[in-house]
C-alpha cells in the first residue's frame, strides 16, 4: 500500500521532465539506424537470405539495442530519477516523513523498471513496424512472410528480464552517489567493457551488461540461455534488495 | 515533565575526529516556541537531523513525546513536521504539486494541502511552477510542507534564511500563531538572537556542540548579573586589581572593562578601590547586559582545547 502511494508520488515528480519522452525516443534511434543499414546493404542481404528473416531482423535490432543503447539509456533514466532527489535536497525531507524508506527506494526501482519497460514495449512496436515498412520499400528480404508476433515478442521480453540486474545496479549507483558524474562514468565504462567481453565465452555469462545481448543472441537458433536469463532477472531482484538495504540505512548528511 | 515533545539525554554525534554534538540534554516544553541558538557550525543542523532520525547518535538518546525515536521512528514522525536547511522542493512542479507529492506519500487529505497553502499565504501562487518562486515563497512553501500533516511538533532550521524583512515578519507572525492557534510546539534554530528573541518562549544556546544554556527567555535575562562598565586609563592594572579583590572582569583589550557586580553598592566600592590605587576612572555605568551581550558571552567562551 505504501509502495503504491510512493509510486503515485514518483509519477507526479516526473511531470515536465524528459523521463517519459526519452522512453520511446531511445529505441527509435536504434530502429532508424538498423533501417539505414538494411537500405544500404539490401542487395547483399537479398543474396544471402536467412532461414527466418523476421527473427534475423529482430536479432539485429535487439542486439544493437541491448549492447549500445540500453546500458546508456538505463544509466540516463536512473540518474534522472535519482537526481530529482539529489539536486533539490530531498532526502532530508523524504527520509524524515513517516514513510518506510524501503518503500521510497522500491518506488524508484519500480519507476526505473516501468520506464525501461515502456522503451522495450515501443521497441517491439518499432520492430514490427519497421519490418512492415521494409516489406514494402525493400522487397525480397523475406519479410513478406507473416509477422511472427510471439517469437518477436520473446526477443523484447527476454532482453527486458535479463536487464534487471544492470537496472538494479544503476539504480543503486545513482541513488547512492550524489554526483551525476559517478553514475555516467559507471554506465559508459560498463558499456565499453561489455562490447569486448561479449566475445569472450569465458566471461560474458558473468558480466551483467552482456546478459541482455546474450539471451537474445541465440534465439534465432531457438536456444534459450536459462542460466544467463536467471542471473539477469533474479540477480536484479536480489541486487535491488541489497541496494535498498544499503541506501535506506545510510546517514542523511 | 511527562510527555515533553522533545527530550534528549547525552545526545552525541561525531564526524571523523570532530564531535559535532556533544552530550546535549534538550527539554522542549509543550506548546513552547523553543529558540535553538548558536553560531554557524555550532551543531544546530546536526542536532535537528538527529531529532528527525536522519542521523544516528553515537551516544545518548532522542525521545519524542516520551517515546524513543530509535524504536518508534515512523509513529513519532507522524506527529512531526520539519524544514531542514533549504526547503526540499521540485522546481519542475507547481507549489500545489510539491505538496501533493508529500500528500501522496503520507496519505494526507487534499483539505490539508489547501489549509497549509492558506496558512503560508500561497493559495494564489499555488498553480505556478516553483522554478519561478522567489526565495521567500520557497521558504514559505517549505514551511507549508512541514505543516501539512497537522503536526504537534514542528522543527524549523533557520526558517528566515534568505528572506527580506517583510518575509521575515510574516514567518515570525506565523511562528507566534502556531502554538496559540494550532497547539503546535515549535523548535526553531537560528544563529540570530534578535530573530528568535521576538518569538521564542524558551531558549537553548549551543556552541561547539555543547548546550551552554537552556531555559525560559526570562531565565536567560536573570541568569546573568548586572555589570559595571568602566573606562580607565590603565586597564591592565585595573583588571589585575579587581581580579585580586575577587571581581570577575571582562575586557575587550581597549580601555573599557566590564565587571560582574551586584548593584549600586558594588559599583561604588569598585570605584573607590580603583581611585585609591591611583587608577583614573573616566566613565562608570551600571548596565544590565542585553540578550545579545549574553549570547555573545555564552558563545564566545574559549573553545575547549
Amino acid at each position: 500500500m505504501e509502495l503504491v502511494r510512493a509510486l503515485h508520488a514518483e509519477r507526479l515528480k516526473l511531470k515536465r521532465t524528459l523521463a517519459f519522452l526519452l522512453a520511446p525516443v531511445a529505441p527509435l534511434v536504434i530502429v532508424a539506424l538498423q533501417l539505414a543499414v538494411v537500405l544500404d546493404s539490401a542487395d547483399l542481404m537479398r543474396q544471402n537470405l536467412p532461414a527466418d528473416p523476421w527473427s534475423a531482423y529482430a536479432g539485429q535490432v535487439v542486439f544493437l539495442w541491448t549492447m549500445l543503447m540500453l546500458p546508456l539509456f538505463v544509466t540516463l533514466e536512473t540518474a534522472l530519477l535519482a537526481n530529482l532527489e539529489h539536486a533539490n535536497g530531498q532526502w532530508k525531507h523524504l527520509f524524515a516523513l513517516p514513510v518506510s524508506r524501503g518503500a521510497v527506494y522500491a518506488a524508484k526501482q519500480v519507476a526505473a523498471l516501468v520506464l525501461i519497460g515502456i522503451s522495450m514495449a515501443t521497441l517491439y512496436i518499432y520492430l514490427v513496424g519497421s519490418g512492415l515498412v521494409l516489406r514494402v520499400v525493400v522487397p525480397g528480404l523475406g519479410l513478406e512472410a507473416p509477422v511472427p508476433w510471439l517469437p518477436l515478442l520473446r526477443y523484447v521480453v527476454l532482453a527486458f528480464v535479463a536487464c534487471w540486474l544492470i537496472l538494479a545496479i544503476h539504480t543503486w549507483v545513482a541513488l547512492r552517489w550524489h554526483s551525476f558524474v559517478v553514475a555516467s562514468t559507471v554506465g559508459i565504462i560498463a558499456m565499453v567493457v561489455a562490447v569486448f567481453i561479449f566475445r569472450s565465452d569465458t566471461w560474458n555469462a558473468w558480466y551483467p551488461w552482456t546478459l541482455p545481448g546474450l539471451v537474445t543472441n541465440r534465439l534465432e537458433d531457438n536456444v534459450l540461455l536459462w542460466r544467463e536469463l536467471l542471473f539477469g532477472g533474479l540477480g536484479g531482484i536480489v541486487f535491488a534488495l541489497l541496494g535498498g538495504w544499503d541506501v535506506t540505512r545510510r546517514d542523511v548528511v | 515533565m511527562d510527555n515533553l515533545p522533545i527530550v534528549t539525554a547525552g545526545l552525541t554525534r561525531r564526524f571523523g575526529g570532530i564531535t559535532a554534538v556533544d552530550g546535549v540534554d534538550l527539554q522542549v516544553p509543550t506548546r513552547s516556541v523553543y529558540g535553538f541558538l548558536g553560531p554557524n557550525g555550532a551543531g544546530k543542523t546536526t542536532t535537528i537531523r538527529l531529532l528527525l532520525g536522519l542521523l544516528r547518535p553515537d551516544a545518548g538518546e532522542v525521545r519524542l513525546f516520551d517515546a524513543p525515536l530509535g524504536r518508534h521512528r515512523r509513529t513519532l514522525l507522524r506527529r512531526v513536521g520539519a524544514l531542514v536547511e533549504s526547503p526540499s522542493l521540485y522546481p519542475n512542479l507547481t507549489g500545489r504539486e510539491n505538496l501533493e507529492v508529500t500528500r501522496r506519500l503520507v496519505d494526507a487529505t487534499r483539505a490539508q494541502v489547501d489549509r497549509a497553502l492558506h496558512i503560508v499565504h500561497l493559495t494564489g501562487a499555488a498553480h505556478r511552477r516553483v522554478a519561478g518562486y522567489s526565495s521567500g515563497m520557497r521558504q514559505r512553501l517549505g514551511v507549508a510542507l512541514a505543516l501539512m500533516t497537522d503536526p504537534e511538533l514542528i522543527l524549523l532550521d533557520e526558517p528566515t534564511n534568505g528572506l527580506d524583512p517583510a518575509g521575515m515578519q510574516e514567518i515570525r507572525a506565523l511562528l507566534r500563531a502556531l502554538p496559540e492557534e494550532y497547539g503546535v510546539t515549535v523548535f526553531l534554530s537560528s544563529h540570530l538572537l534578535a530573530e528568535v528573541e521576538q518569538v521564542a518562549t524558551h531558549i537553548g544556546i549551543i556552541q561547539s556542540g555543547r548546550l551552554r544554556f537552556q531555559g525560559t527567555l526570562e531565565a536567560l535575562h536573570t541568569q546573568v548579573q548586572e555589570q559595571v562598565v568602566i573606562d580607565v586609563d590603565r586597564p591592565e592594572q585595573a583588571r589585575e586589581l579587581l581580579n585580586r579583590a575577587g571581581w570577575r572582569v571582562n575586557g575587550n583589550g581597549g580601555h573599557r572593562l566590564a565587571v560582574a557586580a551586584n548593584g549600586r553598592s558594588d559599583a561604588a566600592l569598585l570605584n573607590a578601590r580603583l581611585v585609591n590605587e591611583g587608577v583614573n576612572v573616566y566613565r562608570l555605568a551600571l548596565e544590565r547586559p542585553t540578550l545579545e551581550d549574553i549570547f555573545m558571552m555564552l558563545t564566545s567562551q574559549a573553545q575547549p582545547a
